[in-house]
């Protein structure tokens, strides 16, 4: 064997070390990879919605009371602002629960301070804290679509005899008639789409109904907000 | 003396080369059996094999509970594909009985028993249990040891609204990544009455050791011939619930009494912040911030057994 076919040898042997020296290298970390199978439980964590009643400007609910109604001085209706606020919220719908002392009847209206000024209606909040600002809250399109969930027939009273009377007063029957709360929800979910944290502003109206006597009656209005999962929109608008 | 050393050389070479071909033979070997092996075992019934020893193989039952392009749970599991292609990117497969690549981790759903409106949420509250099956392979009894991990992603949206899992480096990310570990509890039995679990038993706090001894294989079925290992899990609503169901050495109550011992070595899995009252109201409080951080940061959860 000549020089030349040694020098070859050499060569030829020292890259094929090099090369399969790197073929270790890719194949035991692949071997390893492989070797070690694992089994994974997965699901998906629902959040924890936040969605709450607060005045306007988002400010806490101590900060919201309907007061002041003086219907002596021709007033057919009031307005009031309350702010919905949440956070991974993707639908709700809102519900006044209301006794029928004065007999009242409520609107409700989305609201703005962005304007543009509504000639259906507007509502100046004065904020708390050390430095005081004044918002105006524009009415933003038409009454909120709703129903009464147990409106007795024609009349402004709750049913005495179903589910909702139950829950709320149990067995008991001796509870005056205008004492039984009607419930009033939206018709349609007012829909968000990606969840994030979110204030909307809405402006009650609360409608006198040409009474004309300020007799001190009180009444109780509850207003609440429920998350849904699905959009419902029951007659596809 | 310098063609000595030549020799010396191109022997060495040779050498290395010899020994080089014969690692890369019983790799290559190694993993052709294994993929003979893999495939004998992948069943027509939707069982899939997840982990192959000499002992034991387990086995795992197809379920597409959170399945992301069901049009019914896709506003419940928002993002689920992305967090599937994260599970499937780290090379696991999913048991759906097909597309079962050779070699590959498996992936199942965590069975979860809580429904609202029919549909499935893991939130404080909820319960459920996973189940594998073990072929045992040899005739004395065996002891399969099992590592938990719990791990979790987060939901975001893109630019087009679109839901992804990301891993989030936010503090309070990381500390609801040790929150689950305090909220979500899993057990190696319970008792069940009405449809509702009325006690655990052996809390699994990171290793799961099932033995063979004592046990009877399941009978008649697919499922015939095989080990069921089921494993249960409970996020407890309220904290006050747990001081409440937690046994003592005395007397037998729904939780086990080595959980308390857990709460005390393990108080930050379970409390938002450092507590060092002893006050109910503030441990629960404590609790309900953690449920909350869980809440607004992992959306997915991962639990992985190696």
């Amino acid at each position: 064997m000549n020089a030349k076919t040694k020098t070859v040898i050499r060569i030829v042997g020292i890259s094929l070390s090099i090369i399969m020296s790197v073929f270790i290298l890719v194949t035991i970390p692949v071997y390893s990879w492989f070797a070690k199978r694992n089994l994974n439980v997965y699901a998906p964590i629902t959040t924890s919605t936040s969605l709450y009643i607060g005045a306007g400007n988002g400010e806490d609910i101590r900060y919201l009371y309907f007061d002041g109604i003086d219907v002596e001085n021709k007033t057919t209706y009031k307005d009031y602002v309350f702010s919905v606020s949440g956070e991974f919220v993707k639908h709700y719908k809102l519900q006044l629960a209301f006794t029928t002392n004065n007999q009242f009847t409520f609107e409700l209206y989305r609201a703005s301070d962005e304007g543009p000024d509504s000639i259906d209606g507007s509502v100046v909040y004065t904020t708390h804290g050390e430095n005081e600002e004044v918002i105006t809250y524009y009415i933003q399109g038409s009454a909120l679509r709703g129903t009464y969930l147990n409106k007795d027939g024609n009349s402004i009273l709750g049913k005495t005899d179903d589910d909702y009377y139950e829950q709320t007063y149990g067995e008991y029957e001796n509870v005056n008639k205008y004492a039984v709360p009607l419930y009033w929800q939206t018709t349609d979910t007012i829909d968000l789409d990606d969840g994030a944290a979110f204030t909307h502003y809405f402006i009650l109206r609360v409608k006198t109904n040409n009474k004309e006597l300020n007799d001190r009656e009180t009444d109780i209005i509850c207003i609440a907000a429920k998350d849904f999962i699905s959009a419902d929109h029951p007659e596809g608008d | 003396m310098k063609t000595s050393k030549l020799k010396i050389i191109t022997s060495l070479s040779i050498c290395l080369v010899c020994i080089v071909l014969l690692i890369l033979t019983f790799s290559y070997a190694s993993q052709a059996f294994a993929w003979f092996a893999y495939n004998d075992n992948v069943s027509a019934d939707g069982m899939s094999i997840a982990v192959k020893t000499d002992d034991y193989n387990i086995y795992i039952d197809s379920s597409n509970k959170y399945n992301a392009l069901d049009a019914n749970n896709k506003e419940a599991y928002e993002g689920m594909g992305s967090f599937k292609e994260i599970i499937a990117n780290q090379g696991a497969v999913f048991n759906n009985g097909d597309n079962l690549i050779t070699g590959q981790s498996l992936a199942l759903e965590l069975d979860n028993e809580f429904q609202y409106e029919n549909k499935y949420y893991l939130i404080p509250g909820s319960y459920g249990s996973f189940t594998i099956y073990m072929d045992k392979l040899v005739e004395e009894d065996i002891e399969v040891s099992l590592n938990f991990s719990l791990s979790g992603y987060k939901m975001g949206y893109d630019d087009n609204y679109e839901a992804y899992a990301f891993i989030d480096n936010s503090p309070n990310f990381i500390k609801a990544l040790e929150l689950i570990k305090g909220h979500i509890l899993f057990f190696e039995d319970r008792d069940v009455s009405n449809g509702k679990p009325t006690n655990y038993y052996n809390l699994i706090d990171g290793t799961y050791v099932y033995n063979t001894s004592g046990k009877t294989k399941e009978i008649g079925g697919k499922y015939d011939g095989l080990y069921k290992i089921t494993i249960y899990w409970e996020w407890p609503l309220l904290y006050l619930d747990i001081v409440e169901g937690l046994s003592s050495q005395s007397e037998v109550k729904k939780y086990p009494y080595e959980l308390a011992q857990y709460i005390q070595s393990h108080k930050n899995y379970f409390f938002a912040s450092n507590i060092d009252s002893t006050n109910l109201d503030d441990l629960g409080d404590g609790y309900n911030d953690g449920d909350q951080l869980i809440g607004d940061n992992i959306h997915y959860l991962l639990l992985r057994l190696e």
